[in-house]
């Protein structure tokens, strides 16, 4: 799936420094100078790096606040306080390393594109039964609590590791971690 | 494009290794001395007293996943298949699995990933199962075929309770936990991972992988119903 990444700023040693670290085939960027452009965009595909010095306007701020739905990235090149660091999903420094800023942004469009694809690849019901697995529940546990029969649990086991290709307890615990089901705190079965 | 390889009495080791690689671990199974001149198919089987019809079945399995019919296995091969084995789990134990486990803990230590940790884990897992398997048959299995081998040139009946029967389907799991382990990294480790830890990885459990396939075939096509017919005399 294709990527935008919308870089709102007005340094072009920021957006092209940006472009250069983010590089890769999934990514599509554009460099805008307003931020106005905000509220037209409330695509899921689509990440906003905003460079803080835009956020001096105070209209600007009530802006950010009404695009809650919005994978919003604040680039921090001057002090923000931090009441207002809240309004954004993640936050990177002008200091940091191009892997890290790499890092956290790859991991804000995985979590965003995997939940989607979870959700294509599983139903809720087969999610919910992979939850209860991958707790370590049996199949008789599983068939009480979601008031379904053994069998139904069995096919729905089934389902799941032909539809995922992983047959294992704890590769399917691995793969509810990935896909964000499960936190790795949750884990169990490893 | 590589031209497809014949294998015959007067096939060259040495083509064979060329054209596939990795095949040079199986030989080093079957006690092969590697480097191996201008010999071929026949000298190796001479040389190392192994059948030789039972050698090119090993190849062409190897090769093309074919099964030759020439290749009918005979209660003697049981010495060389158990040789085989033991050599396989020696080499999966001392040198196989640590290469995969230092592959990814030292990913690990360098980047500290929660990915990196579940895969860690998992394999720490398999591997242990792995490992409790090979110590059944090297402690169970083989000391009793071994026995039951010896005792028809002795011409004595032996008693036991072990009977080859309970061995069987051994393997199913162990090859289904290494599927998973590559279907994770296929389809699902993200592309954040440090760069080149998944490809690494694969090609390492491809070898695995094909190890443990031609190992499971040995045991449960040729050896299994060698030792039944064996328990039957």
């Amino acid at each position: 799936m294709q990527m935008k990444i919308k870089i709102y700023t007005n340094s072009d040693i920021i957006y092209y420094g940006l472009k250069e670290i983010l590089y890769s085939n999934q990514f599509n960027f554009e460099l805008l100078n307003n931020i106005k452009d905000l509220a037209n965009c409330d695509d899921a595909s689509t990440i906003h790096i905003i460079d803080n010095v835009l956020l001096f306007d105070t209209h600007n701020i009530d802006l950010i606040k009404r695009c809650t739905s919005h994978n919003i990235v604040l680039l921090q090149t001057t002090y923000l306080q931090s009441s207002l660091q809240n309004l954004f999903n993640i936050i990177i420094n002008l200091d940091e390393k191009d892997e890290t800023i790499k890092f956290k942004i790859f991991k804000l469009f995985n979590n965003k594109t995997d939940h989607q694809q979870t959700n294509a690849i599983l139903s809720e019901r087969e999610i919910e039964v992979l939850k209860l697995i991958v707790s370590g529940y049996q199949n008789k546990e599983i068939a009480d609590k979601l008031n379904i029969s053994i069998n139904t649990v069995l096919t729905h086991r089934k389902n799941i590791s032909q539809k995922t290709g992983i047959k294992s307890v704890s590769g399917l615990t691995i793969f509810a971690v990935l896909k964000n089901i499960i936190s790795l705190e949750e884990t169990t079965n490893l | 494009m590589k031209k497809p390889i014949i294998i015959n009495n007067d096939t060259k080791l040495s083509d064979i290794i060329s054209f596939y690689p990795f095949i040079i671990t199986q030989f080093e199974h079957l006690n092969i001395n590697i480097p191996v001149e201008e010999k071929n198919i026949s000298d190796i089987a001479k040389e190392n007293k192994i059948n030789t019809n039972f050698l090119k079945f090993i190849i062409e399995y190897i090769l093309n996943n074919k099964i030759i019919e020439q290749y009918t296995p005979q209660i003697d091969d049981i010495t060389i298949l158990l040789l085989y084995l033991k050599n396989n789990h020696d080499y999966f134990i001392k040198y196989m699995f640590p290469h995969i486990d230092k592959i990814i803990n030292k990913t690990y230590d360098e980047t500290h990933q929660d990915e990196i940790l579940l895969i860690k884990k998992f394999f720490q897992e398999y591997n242990k199962e792995v490992l409790e398997h090979f110590e059944y048959e090297n402690q169970i299995v083989f000391p009793y075929i071994t026995k039951l081998y010896n005792s028809i040139d002795k011409k004595e009946k032996i008693t036991s309770d072990y009977c080859v029967e309970e061995y069987k389907n051994h393997h199913d799991d162990i090859e289904e936990k290494l599927n998973d382990l590559k279907n994770l990294l296929i389809k699902y480790l993200p592309s954040t991972i440090k760069s080149d830890f998944r490809k690494r990885l694969l090609f390492n459990l491809y070898q695995l992988e094909k190890d443990l396939d031609v190992h499971s075939y040995l045991e449960d096509k040729i050896l299994i119903p060698l030792v039944e017919k064996l328990e039957a005399y």
